[in-house]
């Protein structure tokens, strides 16, 4: 889908970009990162000719994008930058239908994709299409970004540190959103970020650059277990093993887990617990409450005196959580095993740590 | 984007200039003839009585009077933007740099030297001048003369050295320029010292008299001009100099050359006015103006029709 | 009692009160019998008479009063149709008065206001002022507020009711005149602005698009901002004159040395600075990112700067124009001085007869239009700033 052939950009003296060649495929998320002044960027303003390259070639769909009208080349390409650059003096609708209108797209069919594009990105058309750009908070402003960018439709997406200005929190919410966008549309994109996490997690394939030159271009699980240099050994990090942790969800690993309710009758709760020390406590809808202290029930007590109240949010994991968050949680409170629970709150099951420990070591082997 | 840019800076030139040039331009009567004058009262006056005898006669003029100081006005009739003006002919020794020459005292010599001396280096054709010798004076509150007795500089020269009480308002050019102050004091015998002078920048009379009037800054004294109007509203009284020690200063009509040959009539028809405007004719119009306040274009009119030279 | 809780004053009405209750006490019409000769000054008492001076001390002390208690919408309101008042009445006075006193005082005597008037004046704005800073939700009191007073000043002023005031009887005696001259300057300043607004937009946008153009255009303007207006009409004159012999048709034309031509040059130079600087500091200004933006998602370099860079930078733009326009008002008084004509030549008349009311016909027209150019060039402003764009400082 998008070739690079021995593209090399000189400003000057300084060589930012090095006889690089790269290849990729239609639907592929590829993400490009390396050390400050890599030349990642400018790599990706070379695609949409922002920037032109010194020599080389880039071919988009087979085509050669300077014989290409630069213009016509960037309609067809989304771009998603940190700043954003919303235009201020437009609504969030406006910002949206701004590539539509360049192509020529009839008005009714504008104003359809702006709205559904807002409820793609999770923002309420009708509240916020009239809004100013001021008056968004920064997530809210990045994903109207991310709509502007996708308003036309294009094949391809570029993005340059799109999730950078948001806080932590809501840089993971929207690395979720983007996941879930990706796979229901489909496209090609080229992200650059300096957030190795954020590579991992969201890549197809990592292309790490030093110094103008690629140093290695392959799968996050490749890139981990076989770093090619010493560079890449130590960009990646010696925790290997838990950043590939981020890449597996807890779905892969879930166990059915033994559930107790609460104001069971006694005798129920210890067939249901047996010999174990624990088991989760719901209540009647089958939301998490807690958990039944296996040791205290059996002494003949009452579930009540067994059970050890907790909010689920301070115990649980979400089943669209990475193994990393859940190895994160256990550790942090000195659990063996964490319960899993679906978005309303109710328990689906859970994990242990014999199966996170299993989950390292097999790829390790692999 | 740069042919924009070049289109629009000179369509705004353009633009511009036409605004500046408006003027109108009427191709059918005699002219167009540009009057122009000094920013005072008699220099209008004295446009308004040749504008209004001109625009008689068929000419059409356009009134530039009240044009600027000295400077602006003499460079522009040298550059011809404007035709006709009232200069003064004791003026001639400063413009062809003759301060010392006699010839300016007397008033028939001064104003050939200035006739001949502008038709050769400028083309500017001097017509008849008036009878009223504007020159540089000494005025005095009435109260002061009388008291004191001072009716001529001779008398004041005596005051100041008795060591009277003096101090006199006067401008730059009047105490430092050698046909002004210093010659009064050296033709009359008497000095006056730093702290007896209050020294202005602009040569403006009006200013000099009335601070004489009302006394500001412990004045009594001031220059002035023979033909001013306030002089008797403000209760001053100009000193003789019977040594005749100022050049005469009397104001004639200049035109540029290349009018002048077009309407060689011009002379016929501003002469006689001239030759009427005496001192005193000359302090009463101007006081008209000055003191009563009087639009300087009635006034000339009144006088104009009074004469009998205009219906 | 509790004092305390109604003591609320506000510093600007309070100076302004005192400046009011002193205006009382100092010469308010000064009578000249003549045009040049110095005059008496008359107290309002003197002058208006004992019912005229008891309303408007009444007034001023109902001002101070209220200067001490603004805490209210009502009392802020009841300042502001005070201080309104007071300079109806006070208006009203002074053309009564001062028609009563010339025809007592003589038929070339000259009646014109003197000191006390004009810091009643000033009272007035000062307590109109303060009455109006803390805001008010209604139109109509703010209008009320701010423009009752005005408007019937405006109103007696056309209806003649003050053409006993020397400054009137002047006008009165330049009459077409001041028309003429009125409009000279309306068109020197509004033309060189405009010229200068055709010529500095562009070199602004050069300035900032092109890193080598920026250097010499920013020299250039602000070395001419540091001559002196004078100055530089006078150097214009001998080259114009030059150029205007070499070719007569320019005469024709009346492009000439002296006049209009070298003043509206001057003008225009003149007016270049705060034009091309904001245009400059209004496009550079502009978020790097939405820019980068812009280009990235496939528009146009004109589609990029007629959408977006041209409506982002036009509030700062406009804001430049409303400086030239402004500094252009006072700077066309200079003019008059070469022959352009325009309301300098009043202050430059007057200041050669030592007539204080010409310099008045001169300057303060011109003060009025610059408020005036001002208060249109703000609402201009406005008018460019797009929705969604908070007006930010220059």
């Amino acid at each position: 889908m998008i070739r690079l052939e021995n593209v090399t950009k000189r400003f000057g003296d300084l060589t930012a970009v090095n006889d690089l060649s790269l290849e990729v495929g239609k639907g592929e998320v590829c993400v490009l990162i390396g050390p400050s002044g890599c030349g990642k960027t400018t790599t990706l303003r070379m695609i949409n000719r922002l920037i032109e390259p010194t020599s080389g070639r880039i071919l988009v769909n087979g085509q050669d994008t300077s014989r290409m009208k630069p213009e016509g080349l960037r309609r067809s390409i989304g771009y998603a930058i940190q700043s954003v650059g919303l235009f201020p003096h437009m609504t969030v609708a406006a910002n949206i239908a701004v590539v539509p209108e360049l192509v020529h797209w009839e008005t009714h069919r504008i104003h359809h994709r702006v709205e559904e594009l807002l409820q793609i990105v999770g923002l309420d058309p009708d509240e916020h299409g009239p809004k100013y750009p001021a008056e968004l908070s920064g997530g809210q402003a990045q994903r109207v970004g991310v709509a502007r960018a996708l308003a036309a439709d294009p094949p391809i997406l570029l993005m340059d540190e799109p999730f950078g200005a948001v806080d932590p929190l809501n840089r993971m919410k929207l690395q979720g959103q983007f996941l879930r966008i990706h796979k229901e549309l489909k496209k090609t994109v080229i992200l650059v970020t300096h957030d190795l996490d954020e590579a991992i997690r969201l890549a197809d394939r990592i292309a790490i650059m030093e110094s103008g030159k690629l140093v290695q271009y392959d799968t996050p699980e490749n890139i981990l277990a076989r770093p090619v240099s010493k560079f890449v050994h130590d960009f990646v990090g010696t925790d290997r093993a838990l950043k590939r942790l981020s890449r597996i969800g807890v779905k892969s690993f879930i166990k059915p887990a033994a559930a107790i309710k609460t104001g069971a009758p006694i005798e129920e709760a210890n067939r249901i617990i047996g010999r174990g020390r624990s088991a989760w406590l719901v209540d009647d809808g089958g939301s998490l409450t807690g958990w039944v202290d296996g040791a205290i029930l059996r002494h003949g007590q009452s579930v009540d005196q067994a059970a050890v109240k907790a909010p689920s949010a301070d115990i649980a994991v979400t089943e669209s959580a990475t193994l990393k968050e859940a190895l994160s949680r256990m550790l942090g409170l000195g659990f063996r095993s964490l319960p899993v629970v679906d978005d309303d709150g109710c328990l689906t099951g859970e994990l242990s740590l014999a199966d996170i420990e299993a989950a390292t070591s097999d790829h390790e082997r692999l | 984007m740069k042919r924009f840019l070049a289109g629009s800076g000179l369509l705004a030139i353009v633009l511009g200039l036409l605004v500046a040039g408006c003027t109108g331009y009427n191709p059918a009567a005699k002219g167009p003839v540009v009057v122009s004058s000094k920013i005072d009262t008699e220099g209008g006056l004295l446009a308004q009585v040749i504008i209004q005898m001109l625009r008689d006669k068929g000419f059409q003029v356009t009134d530039k009077s009240q044009l600027g100081p000295t400077q602006v006005v003499r460079q522009a009739i040298i550059s011809g933007e404007i035709d006709i003006y009232p200069e003064y002919t004791g003026n001639g020794a400063f413009f062809f740099n003759e301060a010392d020459s006699a010839v300016w005292k007397d008033a028939r010599l001064g104003y050939e030297r200035v006739k001949v001396l502008d038709r050769q280096s400028n083309n500017i054709i001097w017509l008849q001048p008036a009878p009223a010798n504007n020159t540089w004076a000494i005025a005095v509150p009435k109260a002061l003369a009388q008291k004191e007795n001072l009716k001529t500089l001779e008398n004041l020269a005596a005051y100041v050295n008795r060591g009277g009480n003096i101090k006199m308002a006067a401008s730059e050019e009047f105490v430092s320029s050698p046909a002004a102050l210093p010659a009064f004091q050296k033709a009359y015998g008497f000095t006056l010292k730093q702290d007896q002078l209050l020294t202005l920048s602009g040569g403006n009379t009006a200013l000099t008299e009335k601070a004489a009037a009302e006394g500001a800054s412990g004045v009594n004294a001031a220059m002035a001009y023979g033909t001013d109007g306030s002089l008797a509203a403000l209760g001053l009284v100009v000193l003789d100099d019977p040594r005749g020690v100022q050049p005469v200063y009397e104001p004639a009509p200049i035109v540029r050359s290349a009018i002048y040959e077009k309407y060689p009539e011009l002379a016929g028809i501003l002469n006689p006015v001239f030759e009427t405007l005496t001192l005193q004719t000359l302090q009463d119009l101007n006081a008209k103006i000055a003191v009563q306040g009087q639009d300087a274009a009635a006034v000339a009119r009144n006088y104009l029709v009074g004469k009998g030279f205009l219906k | 009692m509790n004092l305390r809780r109604w003591l609320a004053p506000d510093n600007v009405a309070v100076v302004g009160s005192i400046v009011g209750l002193g205006s009382f006490l100092l010469p308010w019409l000064n009578v000249k019998p003549n045009r040049v000769a110095a005059g008496t000054g008359l107290s309002l008492p003197d002058a208006a008479g004992g019912s005229g001076a008891a309303p408007i001390l009444v007034l001023w002390l109902v001002c101070m009063a209220l200067s001490f208690t603004v805490k209210g919408l009502w009392l802020r309101r009841a300042l502001g149709l005070a201080s309104n008042l007071v300079l109806v009445i006070t208006l009203v006075l002074a053309g009564s008065a001062a028609r009563s006193l010339s025809e007592s005082a003589g038929p070339f005597s000259r009646i014109s206001p003197d000191t006390g008037f004009w810091l009643a004046l000033v009272a007035c704005y000062l307590l109109i002022f303060a009455s109006r800073r803390a805001g008010d939700a209604s139109v109509l009191w703010r209008s009320l507020m701010s423009w009752s007073g005005l408007a019937v000043a405006a109103i007696l002023l056309a209806a003649g009711w003050l053409n006993s005031l020397s400054i009137m009887q002047e006008l009165a005696i330049q009459g077409d005149r001041f028309r003429a001259e009125l409009w000279t300057h309306i068109i020197l300043f509004a033309g060189s602005v405009a010229a200068g607004a055709a010529i500095g937009i562009p070199l602004g946008i050069m300035a900032e698009r092109t890193r080598k153009a920026e250097r010499p255009i920013f020299l250039i303007t602000s070395i001419t901002e540091t001559v002196p207006s004078l100055a530089l009409f006078g150097l214009l004159i001998p080259p114009l004159a030059a150029l205007s012999f070499a070719f007569p048709a320019l005469r024709e034309v009346g492009i000439r040395g002296i006049g209009a031509t070298p003043a509206i040059i001057a003008l225009v130079i003149y007016s270049l600075l705060p034009i091309v600087r904001n245009t400059f500091v209004g496009l550079r200004g502009i978020d790097r990112g939405v820019i980068d933006a812009a280009a990235g998602i496939g528009m146009s370099p004109g589609q990029l700067f007629r959408r977006v860079k041209a409506p982002l930078a036009a509030p700062l733009v406009m804001d430049g124009v409303r400086t030239a326009s402004v500094q252009a008002v006072g700077n066309a008084a200079v003019a008059a001085l070469i022959g352009a004509g325009g309301l300098g030549a009043f202050i430059f008349q007057g200041f050669g007869q030592q007539a204080p009311d010409l310099i008045l016909l001169g300057a303060l027209p011109i003060i009025a239009l610059a408020v005036l150019v001002d208060a249109v060039m703000n609402a201009l402003v406005k008018l460019v700033t797009p929705r969604g764009v908070t007006r930010s400082a220059p």
